[in-house]
């Protein structure tokens, strides 16, 4: 019997629940538990039973004008059941892919550790032909940590392809797959602060070692080679518990968002921390529609951009030759992006309504592009002015502006 | 092996199930039965199709529907027939005689 109902959850697992689609459901439960039970008494076996009365169920097509709903041809009739197995799957599968990739992002960021050691050790050898090999080694190790690296992530990437099917196509799970995958992302998301909070820390405290080793020492391989190579190590550990942290959870928010998804137009990666808001999705067009759909989706979306951002600056650091100047140039970068993402983690995310006041043109572009505005801004009095120690202050006033502003317009 | 055409038969399902409303008050399932045992197993009604039945002629003023508590404490639909519905059963059988009579004419009972 409950798997008769489990059948039914499913079919009617994308429409609303209006009064005449639940009124429809409930009379067709009846009618197939009648069946089951005289199908029963006939002597057939429970799955035979549910075989049948599957088979000659009928399709919702049928019933659509009898609970005021319109199909038209690219409704959402044909959705894809994913059932818990493939849950399952899914989220450990996840999870380990953006480990592969927290893991190659690290090898690729620790590639200029080789050269950097190196760089030392080859004054500690005399003979000419040492020094040569070990410079040798080095160039060697920095292509081997980059080729790992590079191998781990695009393999990463390679086995997160085989379940595009959950952006590229219209995707249902049913009640039963969605309390294991809610009890899975409660479980997680322990485990997941801690390692995220690790990998920040890691990450802020990559320069302490270069600092503490200058202060201890004077010794010049320990301060000029060790302790950047140390940098670079702790940030790579850093930066990859911060990637591999969101996998499991990542993949739990994604299923639990297949079933509110409308369209193949609604983007399936934001991912949206504030589960107050379910509104804010199907109001798609609101007058203060760009503002309201980048609001809601910047504070998390922050967390992808930041992946990106490692990604981009992993291969800014590739192309770039190993100057302690583009070092400590990346390292700010990073640090930038960090305490951005630690304040929009700490922020109170109580966006209020998705009705916002009318905002003018002029104030929605700025709004909507409002931390690529802040960052230019940083950028020109950087590189233009040359103010970089007055104008990092602009992040903590930025973020304060931004608050402002949202309640502003984002209320009534 | 030939199925009953689908486009015929439904135009007829209404006809079907006031057939055994005419009778007595019935409910989902039993009706469901009903015509599997009338025709001989040759014709069974999907779940959706006798649904959407129901809730046409209840909408066309065809039949009423009213709950009932059976045996075993469970609630069930029932559906009883109106005038109305007995006039237009009345209707539709006329309207098949005729159809019916039309068609054989063209209809040929040799091989070829």
């Amino acid at each position: 019997m409950e798997a008769i109902r489990e059948y039914l959850n499913s079919i009617f697992a994308n429409l609303p629940a209006t009064d005449e689609v639940l009124k429809a459901k409930q009379e067709l439960m009846t009618m197939m538990e009648d069946k089951y039970g005289e199908l029963m008494s006939e002597g057939k076996s429970e799955s035979e039973a549910l075989e049948i009365i599957k088979e000659e169920f009928g399709n919702l097509d049928e019933i659509a004008d009898s609970m005021g709903i319109r199909r038209d041809e690219n409704s959402e009739n044909y959705r894809r059941l994913v059932d818990i197995e493939e849950a399952r799957d899914y989220i450990s599968e996840n999870g380990f892919s953006q480990f592969m990739l927290g893991v190659g992002v690290m090898f690729c960021i620790m590639c200029v550790v080789g050269p950097i050691l190196s760089d030392g050790l080859a004054g500690f050898f005399r003979i000419g032909a040492l020094s040569k090999m070990v410079s040798a080694f080095s160039i060697i190790s920095l292509f081997v940590f980059i080729a790992v690296g590079v191998g781990l992530i695009v393999l990463s990437s390679a086995r997160k392809r085989e379940w595009r099917f959950l952006s590229d196509e219209l995707c249902t799970i049913d009640a039963e797959t969605e309390t294991y995958v809610k009890s899975q992302l409660d479980s997680h998301q322990v485990t997941r602060g801690l390692v995220l909070a690790a990998g920040i820390v890691l990450c802020s405290l990559s320069v302490l070692p270069t600092v503490l080793l200058e202060i201890i020492f004077s010794n010049e391989f320990i301060t000029e080679n060790l302790a950047p190579a140390l940098l670079f190590v702790i940030a790579g550990l850093g930066v990859c518990l911060i990637i591999s942290s969101s996998g499991k959870t990542g993949a739990c928010k994604r299923l639990l968002k297949l079933n509110s998804r409308e369209s193949l137009d609604e983007e399936l990666d934001d991912e949206e921390e504030d589960d107050e808001m379910p509104s804010r999705h199907t109001t798609g067009s609101d007058s203060t529609g760009t503002y309201a759909a980048a609001a809601s989706s910047e504070a998390a979306s922050i967390i992808d951009s930041w992946e990106k951002e490692t990604t981009r600056t992993v291969e800014a650091i590739k192309e770039a030759k190993a100057d302690t100047i583009d070092q400590v140039r990346v390292n700010e970068l990073k640090k930038e992006l960090k305490k951005e993402l630690k304040k929009e983690l700490k922020k109170d995310k109580t966006y209020k309504t998705p009705n916002g006041r009318e905002i003018s043109p002029l104030m929605d572009t700025v709004l909507s592009n409002y931390w690529a505005i802040v960052f230019a801004i940083f950028m020109i009095g950087g590189f233009v002015f040359g103010l970089w120690g007055r104008m990092w202050l602009i992040w903590i006033i930025a973020p304060i502006v931004h608050s402002y502003l949202k309640k502003s317009y984002g209320l009534k | 092996m030939q199925e009953i055409s689908s486009d015929v038969i439904r135009g007829y399902n209404d006809t079907i199930i006031l057939y055994f409303l005419r009778r007595e008050d019935s409910y989902g399932y039993e009706i469901s039965k009903n015509i599997k045992t009338m025709s001989d197993g040759k014709y069974l009604i999907k779940e959706t199709t006798l649904y959407s039945a129901f809730t046409r002629l209840e909408k066309n003023g065809y039949i009423s529907s009213f709950s009932r508590e059976a045996e075993n404490g469970k609630r069930r639909t029932y559906y009883r027939i109106t005038d109305a519905g007995r006039d237009y059963y009345r209707e539709k059988c006329e309207e098949w005689l005729l159809t019916k009579d039309v068609i054989e004419r063209f209809i040929s009972q040799e091989a070829v």
